[in-house]
């Protein structure tokens, strides 16, 4: 798609911000002693020593509470919400969505609610959907959410993926702004011949379930993991720059880096690839894991309690994940 | 510039511990001697790409060991 830059009238911004994470707490010293591999063998690799696991709790379980704390945190009620959006890769059930199932628990009587699957990218690619229908007009308030349960999926006897995954959901209330803050410019993407570097083959239309899916594990993630470092650092400095220069903006004028939390030397290679100090990216993976759409609401959340976050800031947010997709947003707070 | 030399620019980008111009010998293993895990050679490629203007075939480079395979690789992509 390329980069495009918001309209000159009405921007979205983020009014409200919230997140839950499952109480039950994996450390890596644990899942080592289960994979047979030392802790440092884990932290080494992904910098990851724990992530939350849902333990029977679903995604809109996360999702819900996470929209309810960005409500309050926006001042706002149920009835106030147009629309809600949920950004997963793994949602309650394949039919209906997520997204239906939090807009009743939580009462958003008004709102039309749909999913949306663009894997990590989720959380951007949602941001940018909710903030049309706000530069529209057409909506005061839409609930964007980042939403994931991928422990059911992850192959707990393979240790190259199920050290990175964890579950949380984080949730940001869009409503309009004036044309000087808010989103400014995106950059969306897909290169759908990248489909099988990360994948759940089996589930959908195209492989439904049997015993035999499940006994060969069809079922759980399969990821490439060298193929999505060399996309990541092919493609995230790109976009990043990209969007930037189409708002006559650079690098350099970046305050906060918030890319999709994959892993740290991913981060720390389109980071020093672009040019950007540390103390401007956002990572906060050691504690969470890779929550694929829920990665980013995470860690903006955190920068934003942690006093990483004032008014006036120019935060990029950056995505990247299967599909493959990508997807660069730049914000003034 | 010549090869190894731009080459260890690239290196020395990624800001490894312990890695100095000096010790970017052509014989100097990625392995053994540069401590570089499998990410840190892919970071490392990829970077080359754009340093070089190349395009970096991952499956021909996968039992690359040395700082000299890694320029003769280059230098074959770049039609040197």
């Amino acid at each position: 798609m390329g980069p495009i830059v918001a309209g000159d009238t009405i921007h979205a911004r983020i009014a409200g911000l919230g997140i839950c994470v499952p109480d039950t707490v994996l450390t890596s010293a644990e899942l080592a002693g289960r994979l047979g591999v030392t802790e440092e063998w884990i932290t080494s690799r992904v910098n990851i020593h724990q992530r939350h696991i849902a333990s029977g709790l679903s995604t809109s379980d996360l999702g819900a509470a996470a929209a309810q704390r960005a409500m309050e945190d926006a001042g706002i009620s149920p009835g106030d919400i147009d629309l809600i959006i949920v950004a997963t890769e793994t949602p309650d059930r394949l039919v209906p969505s997520t997204a239906c199932t939090i807009q009743n628990r939580l009462g958003l009587v008004k709102a039309a609610a749909f999913d949306l699957n663009a894997a990590c990218s989720g959380f951007v690619y949602a941001l940018t959907v909710g903030s049309q229908f706000i530069a529209s007009g057409a909506c005061k308030n839409v609930l964007v959410l980042g939403a994931e349960v991928l422990s059911p999926f992850a192959d707990w006897s393979d240790e190259q993926t199920c050290i990175l995954f964890g579950d949380g959901a984080g949730a940001a209330v869009l409503q309009p702004t004036g044309p000087d803050s808010g989103i400014l410019a995106w950059n969306l993407g897909a290169d759908g011949s990248g489909r099988d570097v990360l994948t759940i083959l089996a589930g959908g239309s195209e492989m439904p379930i049997t015993h035999q899916a499940i006994d060969e594990k069809l079922h759980l993630a399969k990821m490439n993991g060298q193929e999505v470092f060399i996309f990541a650092m092919r493609k995230v400095p790109a976009i990043t720059e990209q969007v930037l220069a189409a708002i006559d903006l650079c690098v350099e004028d970046v305050d906060l880096f918030v890319p999709h939390q994959a892993n740290s030397h991913i981060i720390e290679a389109v980071a020093r690839r672009l040019g950007l100090a540390p103390e401007k990216v956002m990572m906060n993976l050691d504690h969470y894991g890779n929550v694929a759409a829920a990665s980013i609401p995470l860690a903006l959340y955190e920068a934003r309690q942690t006093g990483r976050i004032k008014p006036g800031d120019l935060i990029v947010l950056a995505g990247f994940g299967a599909g493959l997709t990508w997807g660069a947003i730049v914000i003034r707070w | 510039m010549s090869t190894i030399e731009k080459l260890r620019e690239v290196i020395l980008k990624m800001k490894k511990k312990n890695i100095t111009a000096a010790n970017l010998t052509p014989e100097a293993r990625f392995l053994q001697d540069l401590s570089f895990d499998s990410q840190d050679q892919t970071e490392m490629l990829v970077l080359a790409e754009e340093a070089f203007d190349i395009s970096v075939d991952f499956q021909e480079v996968k039992n690359m060991a040395t700082i000299a395979a890694a320029v003769e690789y280059i230098d074959k992509k770049a039609g040197k």
